[in-house]
């Protein structure tokens, strides 16, 4: 994959050059905001990993040109500044991923190979966690290749919840999301449905746990 | 502060204006003395005159004797006082006694003055006070005589007796009453003082907003207008400090994030498993440093609330706290800890700053994962009372009460703990909580492990922060 790899600090690009080429990207080094910008302007790439504070352009004003442009290239931001506002404030310019200075190279690995999935195939791609697996197409479950009988409410809770596994799920953005896909739901019938995903999946490795006050968590077992 | 009472205006002032209030009093009171005995000296004396007068009105001439016919009541009359004793005698001009006892000493060139006197004299070892009148007698070869009459002190001395306690009552009650007057007018005029020692004293130390006397009159508003001018550098200090802290603590992440990456990328395409354990500590030193740096940018952030109070916003802490702990949830599955979280029903509204009030909450759950072991619990209990109490409960082995004092100060580690940390986060949470003017406690966790209770100022006046609430509520808004 063509990766453009916008920082100004020579020591962590040149470092996130080596690693990225490593994992068998295509990788451009640019230095400063208006180069960059014209290089986003001049070429196409697969996916932009971004610094904030750049010489002659922001980083965010980078973004903000290239979505102007009606390029919908997955972008990845780098910053050193952490906070909410920050990261609302790149999200809401388009951003489809954040990560504060410094982070794991493992972690950076993964954002930009869910990036670049998500970008190629949609939410078409199977999601697997342990023996149970998800198909979006069908919309089917499978635990130990064996269908598990959902409902359509059921399923997409399930999706909910797989698709942010190991993260906390609050119980309002559930229903938010839920009623976005036609789904009013009651705090009562929401718990129902977790307690008969929770009786289906039994025999799954995965298991939803109820965290109280916060939400619902998809994770190990 | 020590030596309060070696100096005080009050005493001063009071010793300065006593003193001389004393000597004034004492010298009216022997002016007011010396002049009340002279009047009654004068009229005594005129009354001892017509005394004098009146025995001269009673000398006959018998035979060319002199005789005075005067009976007991009429002498009765002529004594001032039953204290007193009286005498008269009537002598020539050369001083022999024609009539009487002859007690009066002779006083030469005394007559033919025509003019009546007072004198003091001695009779009969007694002081006495003689008046003197002479008169013409022709019958006796227009030679003169001398009526004297005397009369003993003791009504005099009484009466002087009299005015001198008068004058002592009089003013010891004007110097009471002075030293009264004095004492509450010194107390009213340093009045300003003392409420600007007392707004001192009473203060936070982590206010340093500028002192408001109310009155403060205008000898006072040079001193407070100097202390706040100290105030507003001394913030002003602290937020440059805290900038210049913030900014190397960003600084740093990049180098950091650029180690992390090279040493990730080592252990990658190391085939050297001896080479990817010695890459892997390098990443765990450089986690420890990013903790550090974490915790710069904490302090900093606390420094500039401190430094900047107005910089403050209306927050609803169920928001911050299911915020912080969300983020931990990971960390606390991983541990097989079970966390549950009990917001209060009503919004626990207080005024500060947001990232401070997330880390506070941060390191008190991450402390309790830290210190719970596997298969714990933690609870963590929003209530809105008087204040707004937000309270971490765990299971973990709790702090006994000899360390709670300590754990608060800054690299503190509990002895025998083998959990990784810098030993900073229990200072950092009493200094955030310090700086939003609010009460920290440690106490046993009905969980078996130790509690955490941190008070909060509640914010009532909602109307008055309405303006603040909402462009904080859009600023949540935007980030949910």
């Amino acid at each position: 994959m063509k990766i453009l790899l916008v920082e100004d600090d020579n020591f962590l690009s040149h470092g996130l050059q080596m690693a990225l080429q490593e994992t068998g990207h295509a990788v451009e080094l640019s230095k400063d905001g208006a180069e960059a910008d014209l290089l986003l302007a001049a070429s196409t790439y697969d996916l932009v990993v971004l610094d904030l504070e750049l010489p002659h352009m922001d980083g965010l004003e980078v973004l903000q040109r290239l979505r102007k442009r009606g390029h919908s290239t997955p972008v990845l931001i780098l910053t050193a500044r952490e906070g909410v506002k920050n990261r609302v404030q790149g999200l809401d310019l388009g951003a489809n991923d954040y990560l504060t200075k410094p982070f794991e190279l493992a972690e950076l690995e993964a954002r930009i190979r869910a990036l670049l999935r998500k970008e190629h195939w949609g939410n078409q791609i199977e999601i697997v966690h342990g023996n149970l697996r998800f198909d979006p197409g069908g919309r089917r479950v499978y635990v130990d290749e064996e269908s598990v009988d959902l409902s359509v409410r059921e399923i997409t809770v399930l999706e909910l919840l797989l698709r942010r596994a190991g993260r906390v799920v609050n119980k309002d953005q559930l229903l938010d999301e839920l009623a976005s896909q036609e789904f009013e739901l009651t705090y009562n019938a929401l718990e129902i449905v977790m307690h008969r995903l929770r009786k289906k999946l039994e025999r799954s490795q995965l298991s939803i746990r109820t965290l109280r006050g916060l939400g619902y968590v998809f994770g190990k077992a | 502060m020590n030596n309060r009472n070696k100096y005080s205006i009050k005493t001063q002032l009071l010793s300065s204006l006593l003193i001389p209030l004393f000597c004034l009093s004492l010298l009216s009171a022997a002016v007011i003395y010396w002049l009340a005995i002279n009047m009654s000296q004068g009229i005594h004396d005129e009354l001892l005159l017509s005394a004098a007068d009146s025995v001269l009105a009673r000398i006959n001439l018998v035979n060319n004797k002199v005789v005075v016919d005067l009976p007991e009541a009429a002498q009765a009359l002529l004594k001032h006082h039953d204290k007193d004793k009286f005498y008269y005698e009537i002598s020539k001009a050369d001083g022999t006694c024609v009539f009487g006892e002859n007690l009066f000493p002779n006083v030469a060139g005394t007559p033919g003055t025509m003019a009546p006197i007072c004198r003091d004299d001695v009779i009969r070892g007694e002081r006495v006070r003689i008046a003197a009148v002479d008169f013409p007698m022709p019958e006796l070869n227009g030679r003169y005589l001398v009526v004297e009459v005397a009369e003993t002190y003791n009504s005099r001395n009484g009466m002087a007796h009299q005015i001198l306690l008068s004058v002592i009552i009089l003013q010891t009650l004007f110097m009471i009453c002075g030293a009264i007057a004095i004492w509450f007018g010194i107390g009213r005029g340093t009045a300003p003082l003392q409420a600007m020692r007392e707004a001192i004293a009473n203060r936070n130390p982590y206010d340093l907003q500028p002192l408001t006397i109310g009155y403060a009159p205008e000898e006072i508003t040079p001193l407070v207008d100097a202390i706040n001018l100290v105030l507003s550098q001394l913030r002003s200090h602290i937020d440059a400090q805290a900038r210049f802290t913030s900014n190397a603590a960003h600084q740093l992440r990049t180098p950091l994030a650029g180690i992390k990456t090279y040493v990730g990328l080592g252990a990658k395409i190391s085939k050297e498993s001896k080479v990817v354990e010695i890459f892997e500590k390098v990443n765990g030193g450089i986690d420890r440093m990013t903790h550090l740096v974490n915790r710069l940018l904490t302090l900093a952030r606390i420094e500039r609330t401190i430094a900047q109070p107005g910089a403050n916003i209306i927050l609803d802490l169920n928001t911050i706290a299911s915020d912080a702990i969300t983020e931990l949830v990971s960390y606390s599955m991983n541990r097989e800890i079970q966390i549950d979280y009990f917001p209060s029903d009503a919004p626990a509204y207080i005024s500060g700053d947001s990232a401070s009030l997330r880390d506070l909450v941060a390191n008190l759950v991450h402390n309790a994962i830290c210190y719970t072991p596997e298969n714990g619990q933690i609870t963590v209990l929003i209530q809105n009372s008087e204040f707004i109490e937000l309270i971490v409960d765990d299971s973990g082995p709790g702090i006994p009460l000899e360390s709670r004092e300590k754990v608060f100060e800054r690299f503190y580690r509990v002895l025998g703990t083998n959990v990784e940390g810098s030993g900073l986060g229990l200072s950092i949470v009493r200094e955030i909580v310090e700086a939003h003017r609010g009460k920290i406690e440690l106490q046993d966790s009905p969980l078996g492990g130790l509690r955490v209770l941190v008070l909060l100022n509640k914010v009532y006046d909602l109307n008055a922060h309405s303006h603040e609430l909402k462009k904080n509520e859009q600023n949540l808004i935007s980030s949910a």
